[in-house]
Formats: structure tokens, sequence, C-alpha cells
């Protein structure tokens, strides 16, 4: 009798701690509610418009690549439903379809599938998209073009540029505490930093990002604009202010930490974090793009695998002392 | 059986505490004995069907292979099967009609002298399977014996328990460890709340956090003894061996009794996570300690020997408890987590959680292609301590244990053909 039995046999361990990537990506989800809901309510329509295009034209676009190479549906696991949703984000209300469902091909076929899928992807895919688009289409991020016929209560700047071409002063009306509470134009879920915040925190929280990542991005910013600020206070902005201009908060919780592209080990996850920090105001400052957080990130993503060897040495390596 | 630390990258795991509460379980009427088949192709077996054995014989099976295995029952052998181990290990099984037990004479020879040399050809068939020929391979290179008042899995309490309730058969087994030359230090492993027990032993104890996976040999010598054990390397060949308490215990109940113990503890955990101690017979097939217990199982179940993290799953209930056997567990279907083909995601989970600081997100992706030798040169693939805090970490469930195991067994293979070249 006991021979008709068939028991299921597997290796070691025979527990599992329950965590999945559709898990992770609900997690990333929930954490940018707060900030989409704020873009949302702002922009209305439109931007929820933006949002949910990019969501489904993302996923689609991976059920078409899976379907392209015969192979079972990937899509259930929502990490492409995430990289739409964030392409989103980072533009603005007012973007045309074709933008959306060009940059979610570029995001999701360009900057992931063909580099072997999840996990396979040396750059952001989402950045990936966003400098595409931006040096193909350079007015699509133009947000004073993009939110000219916006109203809403408070004067529409979108603050590093207006940095960029006029100086610190000519922003000197606009306090830290309105640009926390999203005062200010952008992303449809870039601007709102305290909603930015709060979702951060919950990822860090749930540990779907790595903390080292996203503090040392924040310091290595705030660290590298004071010494601006101090070099020359009217022409160049204050920390607090390059922290939540642009997309350095959605830069810091959302972007530098995408698993794939980012590293693992703690030293080289603080450097890599600094690095694009640093390099964010670098290019803010002198360089000749307005927001410096796509590239700053992507050339991070390319010093990822060189800054990753640095490792603490394992358990039984023995230095062998002649 | 689903863990409540949902979310968390560090697995706070303590190791189990032992219950008071023992069964005894009757000798079955059918037992088991389980044999190595040798590696080299064309073996003959010299026993058969019919054949009588008795208690504390060595029965060889195969012919011209010396090495044997001492029965641990007596009777008649009714048949002759092979079992399919992992990694390609296969075992001969010979199912045994029992009856009343008939010590051979090799048991005799212990009243004479329970010395190293009387002892030695029990190495490894008494409960705990010690293995006392490292004193002979190594000769007097051992310095230390570390003693394992823990289990070395989570759920199993059989060490604790011999430990706690075999005290007088420890002393007697530590007192024959003190008397084997070379052997300057014996150590003893306990954590803080059995102090009060360990402590009438008489011998240093050192204390240990009892956290998964702090008993492995390779963290107790960085934590215990202050040396690291080279990658690939025995910690014999840094002159420290390791004794499971049960172990010990037996050894002094042979010493004590001289007989040949032939009772093993086992935890048995059932469907629902609770967990029993009982005492076997040796050689009692699984079915029996289920049918005992009450425990059915079904189609689609897994039957795993040893730890929820570092067992092994078994195809049969018909397989014997062995002198290594600490523990069974009975999953049922719903609560198996599977694996998936998921790629690694470089969420870098398993990096926080390996106690060996392996990087394995990038081993995993050499070892998935096959190359191990690149896993073990640029990963430090024989760093792994084989914990599986790895695997079950991992969000994409990937079976990254199983692809380390595999990758150290296929560089073995690689290694032995490479001297057979010589």
């Amino acid at each position: 009798m006991s021979k008709a039995k068939k028991f299921v046999v597997s290796h070691a361990p025979f527990w599992h701690n329950g965590d999945s990537i559709k898990i992770r990506s609900y997690h990333t989800m929930i954490a940018a509610i707060p900030a989409l809901l704020f873009g949302i309510s702002i922009y209305g329509v439109p931007a929820a418009r933006v949002i949910a295009l990019s969501i489904a034209s993302a996923m689609m676009w991976e059920l078409g690549m899976n379907y392209m190479l015969g192979q079972k549906s990937t899509m259930d696991n929502l990490s492409s439903a995430v990289i739409g949703m964030l392409f989103g984000m980072l533009l603005p209300a007012t973007a045309p379809w074709w933008i959306v469902v060009v940059g979610t091909f570029l995001a999701v076929i360009v900057g992931r599938e063909i580099f072997g899928g999840i996990g396979g992807n040396p750059f952001n895919p989402v950045l990936t998209a966003v400098a595409i688009i931006m040096l193909s289409w350079p007015d699509m991020y133009d947000y004073y073009g993009a939110l000219v016929n916006y109203n809403p209560g408070f004067p529409m700047i979108y603050p590093l540029e207006t940095i960029k071409f006029q100086g610190f002063e000519a922003v000197s009306d606009i306090s830290i505490i309105d640009m926390l509470l999203g005062k200010q134009a952008g992303g449809i879920g870039a601007t709102c930093g305290i909603g930015l915040i709060l979702g951060g925190a919950y990822l860090i929280y749930t540990k779907v990002i790595r903390w080292e990542i996203s503090i040392s991005f924040i310091v290595g910013l705030m660290i590298t604009a004071h010494l601006f600020y101090v070099s020359d206070p009217t022409k160049y902005a204050c920390p607090g202010f390059h922290l939540l201009a642009g997309y350095s908060l959605i830069g810091a919780f959302f972007l530098a930490t995408d698993d794939a592209s980012s590293p693992v080990n703690f030293i080289p996850m603080l450097l890599y974090g600094a690095g694009a920090g640093f390099l964010t105001v670098l290019i803010r400052n002198i360089g000749a793009y307005v927001d410096g957080v796509v590239f700053a990130i992507l050339l991070m993503n390319l010093a990822n695998p060189l800054i990753d060897r640095l490792r603490t040495k394992p358990l039984g390596k023995v230095i062998e002392n002649a | 059986m689903k863990s409540s630390l949902f979310g968390s990258a560090t697995p706070g795991f303590r190791y189990a505490i032992s219950p008071h509460k023992i069964e005894d379980i009757p000798m079955p009427e059918q037992a088991m004995l389980f044999v190595e088949q040798p590696k080299t192709r064309d073996r003959k077996y010299v026993i058969k069907i019919g054949d009588t054995i008795k208690t504390g014989q060595t029965v060889s099976v195969f012919d011209g292979d010396m090495s044997g295995t001492l029965a641990c029952m007596t009777g008649c052998v009714t048949d002759i099967q092979t079992y399919r181990g992992d990694y390609g290990q296969t075992y001969t099984s010979l199912s045994i009609k029992t009856a009343e037990d008939d010590m051979d004479d090799a048991i005799a020879a212990l009243n004479q002298s329970t010395d190293l040399d009387n002892l030695l050809p029990f190495s490894g068939n008494i409960p705990g399977a010690p293995d006392l020929t490292v004193f002979k391979r190594y000769e007097s290179a051992i310095h230390t014996v570390v003693i394992n008042v823990l289990d070395d899995d989570l759920l199993v309490s059989v060490n604790q328990w011999s430990a706690q309730y075999q005290t007088s058969d420890m002393k007697q087994g530590i007192g024959f460890f003190k008397n084997i030359p070379g052997v300057k230090r014996i150590l003893l492993i306990a954590p803080e709340r059995m102090l009060s027990v360990i402590n009438t032993i008489g011998v240093e104890v050192s204390v240990i956090d009892e956290t998964y996976p702090n008993v492995l040999p390779e963290l107790i010598m960085r934590d215990h003894l202050g040396t690291i054990l080279p990658e690939g390397q025995k910690p014999e060949e840094q002159g420290i061996t390791f004794f499971k308490a049960e172990a010990v215990a037996a050894i002094g109940q042979m010493i004590a009794t001289k007989t040949m113990p032939v009772n093993k503890i086992v935890t048995v955990v059932k469907r629902d996570g609770s967990c029993q101690n009982v005492n076997v017979r040796l050689g009692t097939p699984l079915k029996a300690v289920f049918d005992h217990l009450n425990i059915t199982t079904r189609s689609g179940d897994r039957v795993i020997i040893g730890g929820p993290m570092r067992g092994s799953a078994v195809y049969s209930e018909d397989i014997p408890v062995l002198p290594t056997t600490d523990c069974v567990i009975i999953q049922s279907e719903s609560d198996i987590p599977g694996v998936a083909t998921t790629p690694c995601i470089n969420c870098g989970e398993c990096i926080r959680v390996c106690p060996a600081e392996v990087p394995v997100n990038v081993m995993v992706r050499y070892l998935e292609n096959g190359l191990y030798e690149d896993a073990r040169d640029l990963c430090d693939l024989l760093c792994c301590i084989e914990c599986g805090l790895c695997s079950y970490v991992c969000p994409s469930k990937m079976p990254i244990f199983q692809y380390i195991k595999l990758g150290k067994h296929e560089l073995s293979l690689i290694e032995t053909a490479e001297e057979q070249d010589e």
C-alpha cells in the first residue's frame, strides 16, 4: 500500500518566509499611494489617465514579450506594473498618450526584457526610458510648457529650472514647507515631498528597499549641495531645496533602490547612494541638464558591478601568511 | 508550516526546547537495515534472503567489501531492495523479520575492555553516529573534542534530551574521550537555560546563543574556539572534532552496560507543527513510527528526515530510523512552499542573512549555469556552511541551497576524477 503513495520530494529548506516578488511589488505600489493621490488631486483626471495608461501599457508590453518568446506569462509578479507606475509618476500630467506607450516600451522592453527580464537589467528600466525620452523629445519634460494651463492655487514654478537660469534668489519666495507639501510643478508623483518620505519610510520598514542606498543618497546630495551653497548662496540653492525639488526624493526611495541595478553589499551601497547624490547636485549646478537625478543614477548603475565587488571576506577565507 | 516571521529579513530562529515527555515505540515485526552501496560497478551480494543475523554482528553485504555494517537487531533477512538517496548515493535495504535479541560475540568483547580499539567497530552504528575513526585517521592530532548539546537544526531536540536525562552516561562518555591520547580539551556547547544540568557533568562549558544557525561547526569554531575553519577543510584537519551529546551518551552507555545501545531518540514533527520525542529501536521503519503515533500519510505529503532547514525529503516511508536520524517531519501538501524558476532579482536578502558572508546573489548566477569552478574561485562556494537561510528568504523562491549542494557535489566529483587521472 505504501508503494502507491507518492510523497513530494524536494531539497531543503522545507520552510519559506513567504516573501515573493509579487508582495514586494505590492509594497512598492502601496508606498507610492500618498504621492500619487496628491498628484492626482492636483492635476485631476489627466494625471490619473497618464498613470493608468502607463501601468496598463507596461504590463501589456511584458505580456507581448512573453508571447513573442513563447514564455509563460511573468506579468503576475507585477514588476512591470511597478515600472509603469514609476514611469507615469515622473511624467507631467499633460503627457500625450503616445509618449506614455513609447516610454513604457523603452522601459519594459529596452530597459529590461532584452537583458533577460526581471533581475537582468543593468540600468534602472524607468530611468532608461526617461533618459531616452529626455534626449529624443526634450520638450516632454519641460514642466513650464506642459503645465501652463494649470492654476492649482499656488505658483506653478518648476524650481530647478528657475534656479538654473535665474539663480537661487529668484525662488526665494518659495518656502521649504510649501515644497514639502508639494506646492511646486513637476512630475505627477514626484512633487509631494511628505508623501514620498512616508512611502520611503514604509518601504524601508517592510525591507523592500535597502535603507543604506536611500539614506546615503540623501546624505550625499545634501552634503554636496551644502558645499555649493556655502561657496555662493546667491547662485546655488540650499541643501533642503535640492532635496525637495525635482526627482530627488522619488529617486532616493523608488529609483536608486531598483533591485537589479543597485549593489547589495554594505559599503558598496553607501558608495552607490552617496555617489548618485553627489552626481545629482553636480549635474544640477554645473551640468547642462536641469535635473541630475536621472543621469546620476544611471551613471552609478554603470559603476554598480564594479563597486559591488567590495565585500567583506567570507567565513573561511584565511589569508595565508608565508 | 509557515513561519510567523513574515517580512522579516533576519529570521530570529530559536532552537527547539526539548519536551519532557517521551514515548516508547516497541520493536516492530519488520525492521530494516540500510547499507551504503560501494561506488564500484560490479558488486555481488553475499547476503541472501533467509540468512539470519544477530545484534552486534558485522554483516557483510557485498563480495570483497570489507566494511560491512553492524546489525542493530536479530532476525531473518526477508527481502533485499535498493534505495536511492540524495546525490546518486544508493543504499541496499535489508528487510528483517525481527526476533528476540541474540547478542553477537562482538558485544561480549566489550566485557574485557572498553578502550578505543574495542569501540571502533561500533563507530557510526550507535545512536548519534559518532565517528570514532577520526582518532585513528588523524592519529594523535585531535586535541579538542567539542560536544554539542543543541541539535543542528530547528525543531529537533534529541541532543538536549540526552544531555538532560542521560547525564551519567554523558559523564562516562566524556571520561572515555579524556583517555584518548592527544585530546587536551573537551568543550561542551550548551544554552544558558540548561547550565544547571550541564554544570553537574564537570567539564568546560561554553554558553551558546540559541539563534539559528549558531550551532553549525564553522560558527562554533569561530565563536567558541577562536579559530576560523579554512574553506573546504574539515574541522579534524585543525585538530578539532565534533560529537553530538546523544553520541557521547551512547558511548557512555556502552561503557557502563557493556552492551550496544540500540534505541534512539527521534523528534517527530506532526502536521500541525507539534513536536514529540519518541524512543525507537534503530531500524524501525518510519511507517511503524507513524502507525504508533496515529499519523496517516497521504500522497502529496512530504516526509522529511532531519530538520526543516537542512533535512532531506524521502520518497518512501519504508526507510528505517538510522543512527543519524534525529527528526522526522510530516508536512501536508498545502504547507509545502515550493520553488519557482524565477531568476534572481538581486534584492540582497540572502546577502543580509548569510552567516558566512558568501556573495550568494552572484554565486547563484554561476551555479544556475553549471559554472561550478567559477562559483568556487570567484564567489567562495566552499565557504558556505549549509544553513539554508538563503533559500528560506529568497523572494524569487530559487532553490539556492540545492544549487549550492549540487555545486559542491559536482566539484567533489571533478576532484575525484582528477585524482584518479594522476
